[in-house]
């Protein structure tokens, strides 16, 4: 999924002078950047000490049996309890009426929280992951462990890793077909047809705006 | 006895490096969420990139450069983490995969992650965290039907 282009929602300094504004901005995107960076890497470090990119445990996870292993079960848990804090102090979690209206704080280099906000469970979601949960079983790889382990010279993970390129591209090309097929709406399915843009999401993919404090 | 103790002791071993992996994991998106406000789901990165657009590109690529060099030095240092004949305990009577069981299951992730808008990473992790019920739908039925494909669809294809 991907986002409109981002209005900067932090615009107060750009009247007052725009050299330290400029330099400013320049600094926080270059943080931002190296930020990326280091949890990137994390998540492959992650990745490898939990055992997640080794195919074998995911399929003698899924496979129920002997020889089960449970391990996914005690990364799923350290992955959580860890984000599930993060998620809460950022004040970015999905709002349910018994929890507290969240207001998501604004993030350390970046001026806009980027957040999914869609709430529907429709059959796109479902089938989608119907998909990827045969793909999942059948390869032992999912797209991170697949990316961390091409790069680290597995055979199997490079040919994971091309033909996901190549499947995501062909929903790509599904989808313009669906939604030019199926669509009552003619001016989205000219859209569909003409750019590779995806109008849908875009509209309910919103960014959470941070109110000024 | 003490056979017992040193099975046992090997698996807690073993969960306990899982659960501070996942640890590590959880700290990554945190990371990503506090600094930069962004949701790690690897599919939606990588998705993302198949597309130019303004403003969110440049993020993609510094997250998959920190996550391929990663790996590529880690496959030097720590080659166990991704090579199951270099890990002894791991009893594995299985041949290796057909190429063309991976190239079928690829297109099936990249194709399925992309309609579902999200894969472990996306749903499994930051989706459960955040409490959303689109995630908690999605994991369920990839974990459902994880399961099942390897308990039941595998087997069957072994055999033919």
């Amino acid at each position: 999924m991907f986002e409109p282009n981002d209005v900067d929602a932090d615009t107060n300094n750009n009247n007052n002078n725009n050299n330290s504004n400029n330099s400013t901005t320049n600094n926080k995107d270059s943080l931002n950047y190296f930020n990326c960076l280091i949890a990137g890497a994390l998540f492959a470090i992650g990745l490898a000490i939990s055992g997640m990119t080794l195919p074998e445990k995911i399929i003698h996870f899924l496979q129920l049996g002997k020889n089960w292993d449970p391990s996914l079960i005690f990364v799923m848990m350290g992955a959580l309890s860890v984000s599930g804090l993060g998620f809460w102090w950022m004040r970015a979690y999905y709002h349910h009426s018994f929890l507290p209206s969240p207001n998501p704080k604004t993030p350390m280099f970046s001026s806009k929280i980027h957040l999914p906000l869609r709430k529907d469970i429709d059959w796109k979601l479902i089938c989608g992951a119907i998909l990827f949960g045969v793909g999942w079983a059948l390869g032992g790889y999912c797209p991170g462990p697949g990316i961390v382990s091409a790069t680290a010279g597995q055979k199997p993970a490079i040919i994971f890793l091309i033909s996901m390129v190549i499947g995501m591209i062909l929903h790509h090309f599904y989808k313009q077909w669906f939604d030019y097929r199926f669509s009552s709406d003619l001016n989205v399915a000219v859209e569909s047809k003409n750019e590779n843009s995806n109008s849908e999401t875009a509209q309910k993919n919103t960014d959470v705006e941070i109110p000024k404090h | 006895m003490t056979v017992i103790k040193c099975v046992i002791g090997n698996m807690a071993t073993n969960f306990l490096q899982s659960f501070l992996g996942g640890a590590l994991i959880g700290l990554s998106v945190v990371i990503l969420l506090i600094g930069s406000g962004r949701i790690t789901g690897i599919s939606g990165i990588l998705n993302g990139l198949l597309h130019y657009h303004k403003g969110t590109t440049a993020w993609r690529i510094y997250f998959m450069l920190g996550l391929t060099v990663s790996g590529y030095l880690l496959g030097i240092i720590y080659p166990q983490a991704f090579d199951i004949s270099l890990v002894a305990n791991l009893n594995t009577s299985s041949m290796p995969t057909p190429y063309l069981q991976i190239v079928i299951a690829g297109i099936l992730v990249g194709f399925g992650t992309v309609m579902g808008t999200g894969c472990t990473s996306g749903h499994g992790i930051c989706g459960l965290a955040r409490l959303s019920p689109r995630s908690l739908a999605a994991t369920l039925t990839f974990m459902i039907v994880g399961i099942l494909t390897a308990t039941w669809l595998m087997p069957l294809l072994k055999k033919g």
